[in-house]
């Protein structure tokens, strides 16, 4: 018998050594898979499904933008990232998108309200997730995000601009681009031609836009639409990458309960369990995005001498008149039916009066002050908000409820708030 | 023959752990549970006042929250007959928030076999919904009511 044992020793001892530790090598990977997929989660089967809808992993291809043509071409991105970046297109020669839309924040500014060459009457929210909304501003006010960029060139509080202004900087400083993308400039781009003309300028501004032809107006607003859609184009392009949540979210819903754990804190997951449930945080934010991108009102009180804002129900007069829809002129659109958000719009006003768009949380950690009008300074006053939910007399209806949360509930929602921040991903940032 | 021994026992196991490691992982990917999918149809309805059966299902595919999807409508007569030229309106309401439809439904299409084409249905939040159908034109005005959980 021992013998035998020392031959075998002798005859093999290499590649018994090898086997052995393959085996063990083996073993050891078998145990984890295994220990790994039974490894307890604290989720149930209704919970999990619930997580898996809010990852990244589960986002969608940025949708299509049929009113804009250059949407997906990369040259006209460029362009538009150094469009979104010069303050020449302001009227003090200060004011950027990047201004109000700053990328060490998220793509807000941290201020309660956005101001440009002035101060607006809104927050400024971030841009990142932006291209996945069929509504933009809170308010929803324009149907594309070409259209929508446009809208802060033109207003005296923002970039203060004009679309004569805008065309000549075109023509001055991204010629060669432009040109290369969307065609010729007009001619009404001569030196005599009005420096500063527009619909939505000063008087004089006003004034030398009457004074135009019809088809320089024309021309004027196909070189102004192409800085919307340049703008969109490179917005289409920011990426949210993976956060905190998202790490921990993918590997639960590949059933790894032992790799899961301790990507988040006992905290967070508390949070997590009341977002998607007793909380109802889930009702609206929800998808990878963490928002339906649906207008409703919260009931937020009104600061004295505040003028109360009639968000939703505004905007449904606006788009009624605007050249820049899905449905206008601009537009690339093969039709209406590819302007279907347009087209089945509810526009009771009575309904959406003090509504606003429900926004994403992704980032969200990263982008006090909150609401509509910068009204919060915090989470914890959101979330006290929301758990509160108090009765205004402005608008009547509103769509919270009381919550009932208890401090710790509502701290480890915060905590759970803090894991969706991640860095956003843009392609064209300068070099630093 | 030792040696061709160990070499067959350690190929065969590796070749095991292999395997189940394989299985594990992609056991493990299946089980990822789909989106939430919701009921492909609603079972015919009759109207408050018993003029007509009312029944609607999505175009294609299942009930989504939050997508903007076409519905068809069948409006028959108590006797099952489809009728042909009804006026119609389309409307959700959410009894436990307080609000609509995001969007304002319109039939946009009457199908040769009866059937009406409803475009423009978003369910903008999951939960209970009622679901309601005014039909006028080719009969009396009546409402018929269904109720759909998502």
């Amino acid at each position: 018998m021992l013998s035998t044992f020392s031959q075998r020793l002798r005859m093999g001892q290499a590649l018994r050594g090898l086997a052995v530790g393959s085996v063990v090598v083996a073993g050891a990977l078998v145990a984890f898979l295994v220990l790994n997929r039974l490894w307890p989660t604290p989720w149930n089967a209704e919970e999990r499904r619930t997580m898996d809808s809010l990852w990244l992993g589960r986002l969608p291809a940025v949708p299509a933008d049929p009113s804009n043509r250059f949407a997906d071409d990369p040259r006209a991105a460029l362009l538009g990232a150094r469009i979104f970046r010069d303050a020449r297109f302001s009227s003090n020669g200060k004011v950027a998108c990047a201004s109000c839309h700053r990328p060490e924040l998220a793509f807000t500014d941290g201020l309660k309200l956005a101001r440009g060459v002035g101060e607006t009457r809104r927050n400024a929210p971030s841009v990142a997730p932006a291209a996945f909304s069929p509504w933009f501003f809170w308010d929803g006010r324009r149907d594309s995000q070409w259209a929508q960029a446009l809208s802060p060139l033109e207003s005296s509080a923002e970039h203060a601009t004009t679309r004569t202004f805008c065309a000549h900087l075109v023509a001055r400083h991204y010629r060669e681009p432009y040109v290369a993308i969307f065609g010729d400039l007009p001619a009404v781009l001569g030196s005599a031609d009005p420096e500063n003309a527009g619909p939505l300028g000063t008087p004089a501004a006003q004034e030398a836009w009457t004074h135009m032809s019809e088809g320089d107006r024309d021309a004027i607003n196909r070189v102004f639409v192409n800085i919307g859609k340049s703008l969109a184009a490179y917005e289409r392009r920011l990426r949210i990458a993976p956060s905190r949540f998202d790490a921990y979210a993918e590997q639960i819903s590949k059933g790894n309960g032992f790799t899961a754990s301790g990507i988040l804190s006992a905290d967070e997951i508390e949070g997590l369990r009341l977002f998607m449930g007793k909380a109802r945080c889930i009702l609206c934010h929800r998808g990878p995005y963490f928002s339906s991108f649906e207008f409703f009102s919260l009931g937020l009180p009104l600061a004295k001498g505040q003028v109360p804002d009639e968000g939703r129900a505004g905007a449904f007069r606006q788009l009624a008149k605007d050249p820049f829809t899905c449905l206008g002129r601009y537009s690339d659109a093969h039709g209406p039916s590819d302007c279907a958000e347009l087209r089945f719009m509810a526009k009771d006003e009575l309904s959406f009066l003090a509504n606003f768009k429900t926004p994403s949380l992704r980032n969200v950690a990263m982008t006090a002050p909150y609401m509509h009008d910068g009204q919060f300074a915090d989470l914890d006053q959101v979330i006290a908000h929301y758990d509160r939910a108090p009765e205004v007399p402005y608008p009547e209806h509103t769509d919270l409820k009381p919550i009932g949360l208890s401090a710790v509930e509502r701290a480890d929602l915060r905590a759970f708030l803090s894991t969706l921040t991640s860095k956003i991903v843009d392609p064209f940032a300068p070099s630093p | 023959m030792n040696a061709t021994k160990w070499l067959l026992l350690t190929s065969i196991s590796l070749m095991v752990v292999t395997a189940a490691g394989f299985m594990l992982w992609f056991g493990g990917r299946a089980r990822v549970p789909d989106p939430a999918t919701g009921p492909r149809g609603l079972a015919s309805k009759t109207s408050r006042r018993g003029h007509y059966r009312v029944g609607l299902a999505p175009l294609s595919g299942p009930v989504e929250v939050g997508l903007t999807q076409s519905w068809v409508l069948w409006i028959h007569d108590p006797n099952d007959a489809p009728l042909a030229r009804c006026k119609i309106k389309f409307d959700g309401w959410m009894p436990e928030h307080g609000h609509g439809l995001p969007t304002e439904p319109r039939v946009t299409q009457e199908r040769s076999d009866g059937a009406y084409v409803v475009e423009g249905v978003r369910l903008s939040m999951p939960g209970f919904w009622e679901l309601k159908v005014d039909v006028s034109g080719c009969g009396p005005s009546d409402t018929a009511i269904h109720a759909l959980h998502i």
